[in-house]
């Protein structure tokens, strides 16, 4: 590619160059925009972050009044039985739970008069 | 560099980051003026900061860029989640404004279209060097591209604007 190409390229984009100068927006308003869009930034930085420290706050504070709230419970309430309850009745249970009775000695009577002495 | 340096180069290279951006909003005036003032914003927050590495109007256009990219994403994403009104064409809209198109000429029309037929890397290149007047090697800085690469595509993408404007001619 010779110098005069590129000297007409050049020439072409000068041209631009002048008509895109002229039409472009005044720096000033393009720097207020940008200075309103930061001075914008910082209060709207601040309140997310305050919100969102909220919602951790919030979070956390339920969560703990969960975690030491007693339990609600009676277990006097109701009767509760365990699914291998029935592994523990093992065969004669009934006699480890109940004491045999023995009667008083007054109810108790001997026959005294048919004793007999059968050895000498 | 202080703050008020930064202002004072900001509205120095102004007009040369409008056609920048204008260029990277494939000639969407109304985007370009969006791309900008979020660019001036990122530098004035402090977002973008400049370390000395290259000039000022390297780093300076790079962040447009950047910007530019990121605009677009979100242009992007808004479409694929149907947030834009119904009716809104995707293809930029390339006419200037009526000031400018009363300026404009056919010679800029026609390189209007025919830098628009050319993949993107070229297109920017041969902006950074004929419009922004930047060397190679600058261009190939604000691209974050190496100078090899940024070569084979500006000689590429001269050629290919050369044919093109060879080809809308009468």
């Amino acid at each position: 590619m010779s110098q005069s190409d590129d000297k007409e390229l050049a020439d072409r984009f000068a041209a631009m160059r002048r008509a895109e100068r002229a039409a472009a927006p005044a720096f000033a308003n393009v720097r207020a925009r940008a200075i309103r869009r930061r001075s914008l930034r910082a209060p709207l930085a601040i309140g997310l972050a305050a919100a969102v420290a909220a919602i951790v706050i919030g979070v956390l504070a339920s969560r703990n009044r969960v975690e030491q709230a007693p339990v609600g419970i009676d277990l006097r309430a109701g009767s509760w039985t365990g699914p291998t309850d029935f592994l523990l009745d093992t065969p004669g249970h009934w006699m480890l739970r109940d004491l045999p009775e023995i009667a008083s000695p007054s109810s108790m009577q001997f026959d005294t008069t048919s004793y007999r002495r059968t050895s000498s | 560099m202080t703050r008020d340096e930064l202002l004072q180069q900001l509205e120095v290279l102004h007009p040369d980051c409008f056609g920048w951006a204008m260029s990277c909003c494939d000639g969407d005036r109304e985007e370009a003026g969006d791309v900008l003032h979020n660019a001036y914003a990122t530098i004035l927050d402090g977002r973008a900061q400049f370390n000395g590495r290259s000039s000022t109007r390297t780093w300076l256009l790079g962040v447009i860029r950047m910007t530019a990219r990121a605009h677009r994403r979100r242009r992007m994403l808004r479409w694929l989640r149907w947030e834009r009104p119904l009716g809104t064409t995707d293809s930029p809209d390339p006419s200037p404004d009526p000031a400018a198109a009363a300026e404009g000429s056919d010679e800029r029309a026609q390189l209007i279209g025919a830098l628009a037929k050319l993949p993107g890397r070229q297109r920017e290149l041969l902006h950074l060097v004929f419009y922004q007047e930047l060397s190679i090697s600058e261009a190939a800085d604000v691209l974050a591209i190496s100078l090899g690469t940024a070569r084979t595509h500006y000689e590429r993408g001269k050629q290919r604007l050369r044919e093109l404007l060879g080809a809308q001619r009468p």
